[in-house]
């Protein structure tokens, strides 16, 4: 069997993820191999394949849209860039190009991967080798391209090699007279404006360059591609257009290039002139903060001059790539490049944007960000009046097989009718730290992720899929080529860890969408009407949302949160909700949603916290708010504020179990563990790890915000040597001291189930683990775990004051 | 092919020399002893084999931990570069798991080879033994 046999054939994305019955939702699906395939709309009842549970559960729901389909193969095209609409201004024949620039990968990116020729201001049309435009060469050299067609085109470098992480001033010219060709780059570094790059640069002749040649070929052939900065035009018309959303400022669709030669770095005051300007007229055009500064003379001179500081006084979160120039040729951000960065004149006076956005003038640009995969729709379903509120997909089989390399769902969530809530019981789906796990790629390219689990990771179709697709965009559990994290994930593409049958590199068995789905499935055999909700409905909607239902649930890791959500359950809580968290590690990262695409999320991890990666100097804040992004903890809404404990540990591997504690037997209390022996150890089965504690672990902690009158239910125990503690308590790494330290050994490494009542006669029921859910179906679904949700939940929905 | 380009002599610092030769101490001193004994390292074996991937806790008894000589090795053996490593495929879910190797970058191909085992446990294990034997070639070691 080879590795094209076994990788995932199929796949697609919803236009939305929330959905009532009446509204429409669309399906894009790609084919690898343009092979037809049969759709069929399912209910997801339980995700887990695990011989040793109940097994896959699935509803095949009769819809107009059930039936066989034409294949098509549908790319995505992927690496963040800068677009101005082809305009006859920019078509010149003598010309200066210049820009600061910082370049993050000149030559290799940081598996010492050749990157090749990667574009910075172009007017390039690849394909007819027409136009011109600044790049990077295969050596890392700043290059001039002019070309007038058919392989007839010339290149100038500047014969040095341009370094990583350091701020440039690089430039061009062309003069059509005289055939005079100039290129430049001198390194700009400062104490503090290379983030971690280095600052003593010496000698600088290693890499400052100023060149002069003479052409004879000619000017550039007038190219109908667009502008584009950070890369090249492959095809000046893909086919696809972007408006709405997060593209509300366009008026009109505007087409999309197929690009090339796509960059990874920052770029900053870009402008185009229309003669070749002098050394001195540059250094005043790259110098000035504001074209308005200059002399009239060369203001005349100018084509485009690109103020990315412009915009940014609030979020750095718009698509509108502002010209201060005189023609107004304003352009736009495809793939969200990544605004509110610190440029070439970081001081480091200032860590916000929005306190000086002078000093925040950079975007920056990587080659595999996807916004959104903008493939054409392949089929539109109006959800049925009758289609009860639940976790639905639509299951795409390639000639209608179910081997695991045809199979493929699409998962959706359907809401209760806009007229009310069919149930007392809502579980809020946990969409955006779905987002943040998003297609995360670990198993091939993470050396850590093998220690953090204790197992070499298992390799599924979707996961060789996905390696060939470089991560159809990532998530925030990687970085980039270039090194930096990845901060901005969008759903509007395949996620492909977000899948039934999914088994996930970070846990023995599963992690985030499947494993809620072990919640979804007791509840429905339990016998419980449950509505379902996800965060983009809680981030709009609030505590009117919420406060419909008696008795909120959340699963097994809702990690990331907004603002808008964190005070949605602040007030639920303090109105009487009845919260149950069954989960770890929750409400933990600030997760803000882009203002005008939900389905876009952003995420800024900073100095500290349980990470993947760190944010670079000054770059605390989000684009999408301008608020400072990182741990809730920080900004003063530590978790356990909201849900009576703190992440405190975790080990992604082998679980352990629960004894209960002394408050369990209070008047106040007793009721939630009736058929629970005193002595009876809770959960030591399961299917995540074989345990009902495990992967992270939350403890109660008065210091943190746990509430005075909580009470210990149950704590975890014999926690193995792969569970760690978590980061953001290490103060010093010592041996034998007990925050900060080893897993095992350790008090802090436990799961503490929480009770605590609120105002209004509401309560927050908290188990502290994220493999809770995972044990519920043990022995028939009549085991402890199930004994205590059960008899904790049939408790919460019943009115008037709890015991 | 473009590569990151010299632009001065070719130091200790540009090769990284600090990290590998510590590295290399480090092995010598609290890896090598155990292996070198092949009782001990036999024991160590049956040791990977009992639980590849760890074990779930249970009351009554400690945590079933790794030995220190074994949790040793394994952590050294996992950090290998992600290039040419050994990973497992699912070929036939719950009864079929072939034995992969990494590309160690995205877009590359993950190769599968024609081993199979039965279950994730026999192919971890395996796998355990493929970079065991490596570690040992690379010391010139006699497996």
């Amino acid at each position: 069997m080879t590795t094209q046999q076994m990788m995932l054939r199929i796949t697609g994305y919803t236009d939305r993820c929330s959905v009532r019955p009446g509204d429409e939702i669309g399906f894009h699906v790609h084919s690898e191999f343009e092979e037809p395939y049969q759709v069929d709309i399912v209910r997801l009842i339980h995700g887990d394949t695990n011989p040793e549970g109940p097994g896959f559960k699935e509803k095949v729901v009769r819809t107009p849209v059930n039936g066989r389909y034409r294949g098509q193969h549908q790319p995505v095209h992927a690496g963040s860039y800068l677009m101005v609409p082809a305009d006859s201004r920019l078509d010149v024949e003598s010309f200066t190009l210049c820009a600061y620039a910082y370049p993050t990968t000149p030559t290799v990116d940081c598996e010492y991967v050749p990157v090749g020729m990667q574009a910075l201001l172009t007017k390039w049309n690849a394909k007819t080798d027409t136009g011109y435009g600044l790049f990077i060469n295969e050596a890392g050299e700043l290059t001039l391209r002019i070309g007038r067609g058919r392989r007839r085109l010339v290149e100038y470098s500047t014969r040095k090699p341009l370094f990583r992480k350091v701020w440039y001033r690089v430039g061009a010219s062309y003069d059509a007279t005289s055939g005079e060709v100039r290129i430049w780059q001198i390194p700009h570094v400062t104490i503090t404006n290379g983030g971690h790059g280095m600052s003593m640069l010496h000698p600088h002749e290693d890499t400052a360059a100023s060149v002069r040649y003479r052409s004879s070929l000619g000017p550039p052939r007038a190219t109908d591609a667009p502008f584009l900065m950070a890369a090249s035009t492959l095809v000046p018309k893909s086919g696809r257009s972007v408006q709405g959303a997060h593209y509300a400022q366009l008026a009109a669709p505007v087409e999309l290039p197929e690009h090339t030669h796509k960059y990874n770095g920052r770029i900053e005051r870009p402008r185009v002139a229309n003669r070749a300007l002098s050394a001195a007229e540059v250094e005043l055009l790259l110098a000035a903060s504001s074209v308005q500064q200059l002399p009239g003379e060369l203001r005349e001179a100018i084509v485009g001059a690109w103020d990315f500081s412009a915009n940014i006084a609030e979020n750095a979160a718009s698509t509108h790539i502002v010209d201060a120039g005189p023609h107004g040729l304003h352009g736009i951000a495809v793939n969200m490049p990544v605004r509110g960065v610190t440029g070439f004149n970081w001081s480091s006076d200032y860590m916000s944007f929005r306190h000086a956005p002078q000093e925040y003038g950079a975007i920056h640009f990587h080659d595999e960000s996807v916004d959104d995969a903008r493939w054409e729709p392949s089929f539109r379903l109006k959800i049925p009046a009758s289609m009860k509120s639940g976790v639905y997909a639509a299951r795409l089989r390639v000639n209608g097989s179910s081997d695991p390399d045809c199979e493929d769902y699409i998962p959706f969530f359907v809401r209760p009718p806009a007229d009310g809530p069919t149930a007392k019981i809502a579980f809020v789906v946990a969409m955006h730290s779905y987002l943040a796990y998003a297609n995360d790629n670990l198993s091939v390219n993470s050396v850590i992720a093998q220690l953090l689990t204790g197992q070499v990771p298992l390799l599924q179709p979707g996961d060789l899929l996905l390696n060939k697709e470089r991560g159809y965009g990532l998530g925030t559990y990687t970085s980039y080529r270039d090194g930096w994290g990845v901060n901005i994930s969008s759903r509007l593409r395949p996620i492909l860890n977000m899948r039934p049958k999914y088994i996930h590199v970070l846990s023995p068995s599963l992690w985030q969408f499947n494993a809620d789905l072990h919640l979804v499935d007791w509840l429905f055999e339990m016998g419980y009407d449950v509505d379902i909700l996800v965060d983009e409905d809680v981030q709009r909607e609030g505590v009117a949302l919420l406060k419909q239902y008696p008795v909120v649930l959340t699963g097994h890791h809702p990690e990331y949160m907004s603002e808008q959500q964190m005070q949605a359950y602040h007030d639920y809580q303090h109105q009487g909700g009845r919260f149950m968290y069954l989960a770890a590690n929750g409400f933990y990262w600030i997760c803000q949603p882009h203002p005008d695409n939900p389905n876009i999320v952003e995420v800024r991890k900073g100095d500290n916290g349980t990470r993947a990666w760190t944010i670079s100097p000054g770059e605390y804040c989000n684009a999408f708010d301008g608020k400072h992004g990182g741990l809730w903890r920080v900004r003063g809404r530590v978790m356990s504020k909201l849900l009576g404990v703190t992440f405190t540990a975790f080990g992604l591997t082998y679980s352990s179990y629960y004894r209960r504690a002394p408050d369990s037997e209070l008047p106040e209390c007793r009721w939630m563990f009736k058929g629970i022996g005193r002595n009876e150890p809770i959960g030591n089965f399961g299917l995540v790890g074989g345990g009902a504690a495990g992967l992270e672990l939350d403890r109660y902690d008065l210091e943190l915000g746990t509430p005075h009158r909580a009470y210990l239910l149950a704590h975890s125990e014999g926690h193995s040597d792969m569970f760690v503690s978590v980061t953001e308590e290490s103060t010093f790494n010592a041996r034998g001291i007990i925050p900060g330290s080893l897993g095992d050994n350790n008090p802090r490494t436990r799961a503490d189930i929480v009770y605590y009542k609120t105002p209004n006669d509401g309560a927050v029921f908290s188990v502290g683990s994220m493999s809770w859910c995972g044990s519920l179906s043990h022995n028939g679904y009549d085991n402890n775990v199930s004994r205590l949700m059960k008899n904790a939940l049939d408790g919460f929905l019943k009115p008037g004051p709890l015991p | 092919m473009a590569t990151r380009r010299k632009t001065g002599p070719d130091t200790a610092l540009a090769r990284d020399y600090g990290y590998t030769t510590v590295d290399d101490y480090d092995i010598r001193t609290y890896i090598l002893p155990a292996l070198r004994d092949p009782v001990r390292r036999a024991e160590l074996i049956a040791e990977h084999r009992a639980h590849p991937r760890g074990a779930a806790s249970q009351p009554g008894s400690p945590p079933p931990n790794h030995s220190p000589d074994l949790k040793r090795l394994i952590d050294r053996l996992r950090v290998v570069p992600q290039a040419g490593k050994h990973t497992i495929v699912e070929t036939i879910p719950w009864q079929e798991y072939a034995i992969g190797i990494l590309p160690g970058r995205r877009g590359g191909v993950v190769k599968i080879t024609r081993e199979r085992h039965a279950t994730r446990e026999d192919a971890e294990h395996a796998i355990f033994l493929h970079r065991l034997r490596a570690l040992m070639d690379r010391y010139g070691l006699a497996y």
